[in-house]
């Protein structure tokens, strides 16, 4: 069978995530100039998370969650959109264990909580999302303290 | 088909591996020729007859196996031996079911003296002592007692259709089966022929019965030293040499990924005199290709390509065979695999053991890595307002530094991207894009112009039909433009977990 989890390769592409980073960072240095540096601050999270989610592509639960949620808030902000649909509902299969919010949050919760996009997922899967998310994080975290040391010379 | 005959036979397997990759007639069985093998040829007379008839009716690729395999039995198994030697053409590479020995059991006396006649001159690497006799022999009580066992925990897809209620019938038990054992392994060896990584499980199965293995081979010698494509078996059967190894038997999952490892072993284990320290070489090939089995498990080898679709899991000796205490195991084999592989992403995890501490380790080490984004992105917001030209600069010099071109990297790397997102990333967006509705299409189109005005970036084009493409210039503009009013409103609908964005 086709076991892609005994061949881990998923190396993050770094040029990927620089790209999308570098250029997330212009735009928001171009259009928010005047804005808060909270509001600043904030947007720039987003936009190192959401190029993190566009690097590692659509095939991860977690990338696809992310962006899903960049998106919702930046709709819904621009336009007033309703909250009535969270996208995640489009995303989400509503695999429930009983009373998930009775009994005691185990680690996995916390962990489901942690990781976006995991929360239905079995033990195992969830393993493998939060490898994955854990690799992208990792270059995502170096991308941008080489920004930041580049930029503060 | 060829791999079903070489697998017929336990010890035949490593000369049937070397058949099926040196197809090139009986004669390739001669170079693997070993010195004891001179008193073969002694008696090819009825080995010939035999297994000439079989080897035209089996495919050409395999003429030693089939040599062997009626000449050994010298029984009037012929019409089975051509019947599923069809049926081995028929099944394909679909028998998961190891291979034991073919010899069977009841005529272990007559097998045992018909056999050094039998030999057939090209399979002249084995030798002709009685201890390869002996050991036939052995790996055929293995084989027989046992093939219900063996063939229930696969699917339809096994070879065993061909001859269903004949592996059924075999219980596990003694040699007191052994007629039916002889008329059942001719089938049964055919099942298990194409596939190299059941080769060790029959006699696995064996050896989850455990005292039945003991009792049916209570005359035959247990000798190490004998060429198993299955290393697992062959090293089990070493272990066993004292009748009491069989507790290494673990569940044996087959994968395509170790066949060919596992071939190489074979072929390297054609030699009876290496046996032992190939056996020991093997084992360790084996377990360090399945990473996700257990160290201490015998790793379920695939001589020849196994082609099933899933994998195959044997109980283990001692254990339930029940079905979910099978995908229990499965499971659980999973999570510890994944476990693994997160103890080395995470740093300073070696030492841990247990699944909660470890997994106490990786909810901080995720945290503290979410943690550090945050702050990273706060510093960069109080130095971003001074270096709105670096910006660029830097996107060029990351580019270079990687990719050696910075204007060809930024037109490009999007659209790498597309071709591989795009398939799978259609289904996914557009139920999120109709959520937004209408709107995102205005926002596209705003977000087109304005990209357009965008300097020192060659931007795609804003018609891009690609899905994961327009999501890209969805998320650049809705999520990184602050100018329009908050709406604290919706700012409520956020989620309310550890997520964050």
């Amino acid at each position: 069978m086709n076991r892609k989890n005994s061949n881990k390769s998923r190396n993050p592409n770094k040029p990927t995530l620089a790209f999308y980073f570098l250029r997330a960072l212009a735009c928001i240095n171009k259009k928010t100039s005047m804005a808060s540096y909270n509001q600043r601050s904030g947007t720039i999270k987003r936009a190192a998370y959401a190029s993190m989610a566009l690097a590692a592509g659509p095939k991860r639960a977690w990338s696809r969650a992310v962006l899903c949620r960049v998106l919702w808030w930046g709709s819904s902000r621009l336009h007033g959109f309703p909250t009535r649909r969270r996208p995640r509902a489009f995303f989400h299969r509503r695999v429930r264990v009983a009373d998930p919010k009775l009994r005691e949050p185990s680690k996995a919760d916390v962990l489901r909580r942690l990781v976006p996009g995991a929360k239905a997922m079995d033990l195992s899967r969830l393993l493998e999302e939060t490898a994955h998310y854990i690799q992208y994080l990792r270059a995502q975290v170096l991308l941008m303290q080489n920004v930041v040391g580049s930029v503060s010379d | 088909m060829e791999m079903n005959a070489n697998d017929k036979f336990g010890m035949e397997k490593r000369s049937g591996v070397h058949l099926n990759h040196h197809i090139s007639g009986v004669s390739a069985d001669c170079q693997f020729g070993t010195p004891s093998m001179g008193a073969v040829p002694a008696n090819p007379a009825i080995a010939m007859s035999q297994g000439v008839s079989m080897i035209s009716s089996s495919s050409p690729s395999v003429p030693g196996v089939d040599f062997f395999g009626p000449g050994l039995w010298s029984h009037p198994a012929n019409p089975q031996n051509l019947g599923f030697s069809n049926a081995q053409t028929n099944t394909g590479a679909s028998s998961s079911i190891p291979i034991g020995k073919p010899v069977a059991v009841s005529s272990r006396g007559m097998f045992l003296q018909a056999i050094p006649g039998v030999l057939p001159p090209n399979l002249s690497h084995f030798p002709a002592d009685s201890a390869f006799i002996e050991r036939a022999a052995r790996f055929s009580c293995f084989n027989g007692g046992n093939f219900s066992g063996m063939m229930n925990p696969f699917g339809p897809s096994e070879s065993l259709t061909p001859h269903p209620t004949a592996s059924r019938g075999v219980t596990g038990t003694q040699g007191h089966k052994s007629e039916l054992n002889m008329t059942e392994v001719p089938r049964d060896i055919t099942v298990p022929i194409d596939h190299g990584s059941s080769s060790g499980s029959p006699l696995k199965n064996q050896r989850d019965k455990g005292s039945y293995l003991v009792g049916g081979l209570s005359n035959v010698s247990r000798e190490a030293n004998f060429t198993e494509v299955d290393q697992e078996k062959s090293t089990e059967l070493a272990n066993a040499a004292g009748n009491s190894s069989s507790s290494d038997l673990g569940s044996k999952k087959r994968k395509r990924s170790n066949q060919d490892m596992e071939l190489d072993q074979v072929q390297r284990g054609t030699q009876l005199s290496m046996e032992n320290t190939k056996d020991n070489a093997e084992t360790e090939q084996n377990l360090e290709q399945n990473s996700s089995r257990p160290n201490g498990k015998q790793a379920k080898d695939s001589t020849e390509g196994s082609k099933e679709d899933y994998i195959h899991v044997r109980a283990r000796r001692g254990q339930a065979t029940n079905s979910h205490s099978l995908a229990e195991r499965v499971r659980r084999e999973k999570i510890s695999e994944r476990m693994k592989y997160l103890q080395d992403l995470v740093p300073g995890c070696s030492k841990v053991t247990g699944k909660a501490v470890m997994l106490d380790e990786i909810i901080n080490y995720v945290q503290s890595l979410q943690r550090q984004v945050e702050f990273l992105s706060m510093k960069l917001a109080t130095v971003n307002p001074r270096v709105d030209c670096n910006i660029e600069g830097l996107l060029s010099k990351d580019l270079f530094q990687f990719r050696g071109g910075s204007s060809s990297m930024i037109g490009f790397s999007p659209n790498m991207i597309h071709p591989q997102l795009h398939p799978s990333q259609q289904g996914l967006v557009q139920p999120g894009i109709s959520g937004m509705g209408s709107p995102s299409d205005a926002v596209r189109r705003a977000m087109n112009a304005q990209l357009t005005v965008m300097s020192g970036f060659k931007e795609p084009t804003p018609q891009i039909p690609n899905v994961w493409d327009d999501e890209l210039h969805n998320v650049m503009q809705l999520s990184y433009s602050t100018n329009p009013p908050l709406n604290t409103k919706e700012l409520n609908g956020k989620p309310r977990d550890g997520f964050p964005i």
